[in-house]
Order: structure tokens, then C-alpha cells, then sequence
């Protein structure tokens, strides 16, 4: 019993492949043969070879949309506009840089000037604190 | 070397690619015309809205144009040209927290245990003209439901079941454009067909 259980299950697997090889449209003359005699004998293997045949049919009746006449246009139209967003793009990111190239020269003018008028105070300071270390020292 | 593997209409393709590269621009118009429904369909079918499709189909044209010197000339256009659409698709489901990455389990209980019976007069032999029984027809509601549950199905399942059944791509091609192997796309293509056959259940 055991032996003929599992060569019934067997041949439900090697049904189950052919029904897949059956929706993909590949497989031979002697499968087919196999199945349809497997078929008539499994009730199981029957519904779901007619689920898989509804399912193939219902797929090979989708069809291919049709483009609207103007979609070369659109299409076109969207590379002229991608074309532009890209120099648009490339010339704010030229501008950003020399933005940042002013800014930049701007402020390392600023620290010059800043360093140069601390060290100007700096050397200003000096000769008064040692013209008072020299009042304070006569002797 | 590649390119003489290339079928003619991939070799034609791989032309019109180098006159674009070169900056001709009604290269690539010829090579929009040419794929755009195709382009489309497939888009649509993965968001099942129509504007997104139109929006995202400019948008993969656009991208393939702004891309086009990374084409290998190696890859089918048409594959390169729907691997954008369909990653563009499926950015897009994502972006609007509609995009399905945990695929359901797959359907062990995926045949049902009713009585239904097939008559062996039911189907013709598969010929070399058609392999799937012809004589099974459905109605309206099975059709709807099936497509229905195309849309739930998850990205990847989808993605494959549209490029074979509405592109007619083998799963090779599919693997060259979801960039997995052959045998992925193939298991996630019968996991996609085993959900769709649940779809049915109590129906069929």
C-alpha cells in the first residue's frame, strides 16, 4: 500500500511539472501523453491543470497598450527639458563656485586685514610700554 | 564579435544605438517608435494605472537616452531598454508603498482537493502549432479575477509573468532582464502561475 501511495505521489509531482512546462509552452509530445492519461485517473491533477489553463488564457489575453501619437514628441520634448534641468544644474553649480571663490577671497581678505591691524597695534604698543619700563628704571 | 550574435533586428538596434551615441537624435526617435508600446504595456501591467505608465515609460526612454553609453552592445536592446522600464516600475510601486517584496508561501495547498473532473476529449494534443489546450475557454470574471491577481502578486512575480506572457520572453531573457539567473526567474515564474491558479480556487 505504502509503495503504491508513493508512486501515486510521484506521479502527481511529475504531473504538477508537466502542467508548469505546460504554461511555459515546453513540453513534448510523450509528457503530454502522461498527462492526460494521469488526469483522467486524478481529479486533483484535473482542477489544477484547468485552474492552469484559465490562468495561461487569461494572460494571453492581455494585450499590448497602444502609445499615444504624440509620445515621440513627449519623449523628445522630455530629453530637451532633462538637457536643460542638467545645464540649469551646472551652471547654478558654476555660479554656487564662484560665490563661494568671492566669499572665500572675501574673507581670507577680512583675516588679512584683521591680522595686519593686530600686528600694527601690537608693534604700535610695544615702544610706549618700553619707553615706561625705561621711566620706571632711571637707576 | 558579440554583435554578430546578435539577431538582424539586434544588430539594426545596435546601429540605430551608435548613431545616437554619435547624436543623432532621430536615431533614437526611431528606436522610441519601435519599442514604445511594448515599453508601455509592460509598465502598465506592473503599476495598472495608465498615467503612471505613460509617466514612467517617458521616464525610461529618457533614462536609456541619458544612459546610453553604458549599453553593452552585447545585452538585446529591447532587453536593456525593459530591464530600465521595469526597475523603473518597480521603484515607482515602491516609492508609493505599493510594491510587493515578501512573496507569499509558495503554494504548497496550491491545488484544491474538489471533485472537478477532465474530460479526456476536453483537450487536443499539443501540436507544434499550439501547446496549450485550446478548447478551454473562460469567462469574463475568470479573466478578471487572474488579472486581478497579477496586481497582488509580488514585483518579481510579476515582473516575470508579464515579460513571458505578454513579451513571449523566454526566461533567459527574463533573467538577462531582472539580472538573475535563468533557473530564478524560471521558479519565480511557476511560483507566479501557482498563486495565480489559487486565485481560482472556488471558482475552478
Amino acid at each position: 500500500v505504502d509503495d503504491g501511495l508513493i508512486e501515486s505521489q510521484r506521479e502527481c509531482l511529475r504531473a504538477e511539472h508537466a502542467i508548469e512546462d505546460l504554461a511555459d509552452g515546453s513540453i513534448g509530445r510523450v509528457r503530454w501523453m502522461f498527462l492526460r492519461r494521469h488526469v483522467s485517473e486524478c481529479s486533483e491533477c484535473g482542477t489544477y491543470l484547468n485552474r492552469m489553463s484559465a490562468v495561461v488564457e487569461a494572460l494571453a489575453d492581455m494585450e499590448h497598450l497602444t502609445a499615444p501619437e504624440d509620445f515621440v514628441a513627449l519623449v523628445m520634448a522630455g530629453l530637451i527639458g532633462a538637457a536643460s534641468r542638467a545645464l540649469g544644474e551646472a551652471e547654478t553649480e558654476h555660479g554656487r563656485r564662484n560665490l563661494l571663490i568671492v566669499v572665500g577671497a572675501a574673507g581670507l581678505g577680512v583675516a588679512v586685514a584683521v591680522t595686519l591691524a593686530v600686528i600694527r597695534w601690537a608693534m604700535g604698543k610695544e615702544p610706549e610700554e618700553n619707553l615706561a619700563i625705561g621711566t620706571v628704571q632711571p637707576l | 564579435m558579440h554583435s554578430s550574435r546578435l539577431s538582424r533586428d539586434g544588430r539594426e538596434d545596435a546601429r540605430l544605438v551608435r548613431e545616437c551615441r554619435d547624436g543623432d537624435d532621430r536615431a533614437f526617435e526611431t528606436l522610441v517608435l519601435k519599442y514604445q508600446d511594448q515599453v508601455i504595456s509592460v509598465v502598465y501591467r506592473m503599476v495598472s494605472d495608465r498615467e503612471e505608465a505613460m509617466d514612467i515609460s517617458q521616464e525610461t526612454f529618457i533614462k536609456a537616452y541619458q544612459g546610453l553609453h553604458t549599453f553593452d552592445a552585447k545585452m538585446p536592446f529591447r532587453a536593456w531598454l525593459l530591464k530600465i522600464g521595469t526597475n523603473a516600475a518597480i521603484d515607482n510601486l515602491r516609492r508609493r508603498g505599493r510594491g510587493r517584496d515578501t512573496p507569499p508561501e509558495p503554494a504548497g495547498a496550491r491545488r484544491s482537493r474538489s471533485q472537478a473532473t477532465v474530460s479526456l476529449g476536453e483537450f487536443d494534443p499539443p501540436g507544434p502549432e499550439s501547446e496549450i489546450p485550446e478548447n478551454v475557454s473562460i469567462s469574463n470574471e475568470t479573466a478578471a479575477l487572474v488579472h486581478a491577481a497579477l496586481g497582488e502578486l509580488p514585483d518579481k512575480y510579476r515582473a516575470v509573468t508579464v515579460l513571458h506572457h505578454l513579451e513571449g520572453m523566454s526566461y533567459s531573457e527574463i533573467g538577462i532582464v531582472l539580472g538573475v539567473p535563468r533557473n530564478t526567474a524560471k521558479t519565480w515564474g511557476h511560483r507566479a502561475h501557482g498563486l495565480l491558479c489559487d486565485a481560482l480556487e472556488g471558482v475552478m
